[in-house]
């Protein structure tokens, strides 16, 4: 059963994550296009994932059928226009018991969306750079 | 007194008595005209048959009009019923593809995911389809077709790595939101289908007047 730390555990905690993923010191993989994942081997498996979703859109308005047919006011207003919005779900799940501890998924206009949104970011940067240099290495050297 | 009674040398009496008919004639044609034509009954047999029939086409008129507005209801309530048929074939469909979608489980892989969006958005384009152009319709289809075509690129982000070791709940974390915007724009789309169903004739007649 999971069970969430505080918020301003969870924001220091984030803090030290970020710091060691930018030192290079969490070897982040790729789960998918969207999730990145950190196995700690025997312990955990703490995954990062950024998804998107749209909230509004349109609701059935009625219109009026004839020309000079008068609507109540609610009936009248215009549909809610879609907004896209993007989250994060952070997991850490203890491998020898499969028991997610920490699931968490926030809105990137939240403190610890923020806080996700910019690990997220921290992991693409190093991932794509370490991906960059393996094609390098690739390339014969004359 | 006669031009046949006083006679004229050089001129014979017949002559004579042709110019005194001419003469009576040209009297009587002078006379007719000095008259008013109203006061002649020709004239007012030949003004109550125009008459008359004026009248008869006013009313054969009157009657064309009528038929055709009839058969335009007629024709207008038949195209609806029609409609609501379709409608009424269409909900249970669409309740089953929302009910679909919206049951995915928590722990769904990637391929099942990709299974049941391709029905539902097969069976979407094909239930829309006869809808999609009716403007009362239309706005909700459109943006179930845009949800539909947001959710291919949102499975698209979950594609695993390595099938061979998933990310626990990534593929339900990644899909849920988009499954959701596409079961709200079903059943909003159901509601009008059904709040068209009930409204079914009284107003489809009434714009026929």
């Amino acid at each position: 059963m999971s069970t969430m730390p505080t918020e301003t555990e969870l924001l220091a905690y984030l803090d030290e994550l970020i710091e060691a993923s930018r030192a290079g010191k969490i070897p982040w993989g790729q789960g998918n296009p969207t999730t990145f994942v950190w196995d700690v081997p025997n312990r955990a498996r703490i995954t990062l994932q950024q998804t998107s979703g749209v909230r509004g859109g349109p609701q059935a308005i009625m219109r009026p059928r004839r020309p000079g047919v008068v609507l109540p006011p609610v009936q009248q207003r215009p549909p809610t226009p879609a907004v896209p919005f993007t989250s994060y779900v952070f997991q850490v799940q203890e491998l020898a018991t499969n028991v997610m501890r920490i699931h968490t998924q926030n809105e990137d206009t939240t403190s610890v969306g923020k806080k996700l949104a910019e690990l997220y970011q921290n992991i693409t940067t190093n991932l794509s750079r370490k991906n960059l240099d393996f094609l390098k290495s690739l390339v014969p050297k004359g | 007194m006669s031009n046949a009674d006083t006679p004229v040398p050089g001129v014979s009496a017949e002559l004579l008595k042709l110019l005194d008919h001419l003469q009576v004639a040209l009297q009587h044609i002078a006379s007719g005209l000095d008259a008013g034509f109203w006061t002649r009954g020709e004239f007012w047999i030949g003004l109550l048959l125009g008459l008359g029939g004026i009248v008869v086409s006013a009313f054969g008129l009157r009657y064309s009009i009528k038929a055709f507005r009839e058969a335009s209801i007629a024709a207008t309530a038949a195209r609806a019923a029609a409609r609501s048929v379709k409608i009424q074939s269409v909900t249970p469909e669409l309740h089953e593809v929302a009910q679909k979608l919206g049951a995915i489980d928590f722990a769904i892989d990637f391929i099942t995911a990709r299974v049941v969006l391709l029905e539902a958005t097969s069976r979407l384009t094909r239930y829309t389809m006869p809808f999609k152009d009716d403007p009362r319709f239309s706005e909700t289809i459109a943006a179930l077709r845009n949800a539909a075509r947001d959710a291919w690129t949102v499975l698209d982000g979950v594609r695993p790595s390595d099938p061979a070791k998933p990310v626990p709940n990534a593929v339900f974390n990644g899909i849920d939101g988009s499954f959701s915007q596409l079961v709200q724009l079903i059943s909003e789309l159901l509601g009008l289908m059904e709040t068209e169903t009930l409204a079914l004739g009284d107003d489809d007649v009434d714009d026929a007047h």
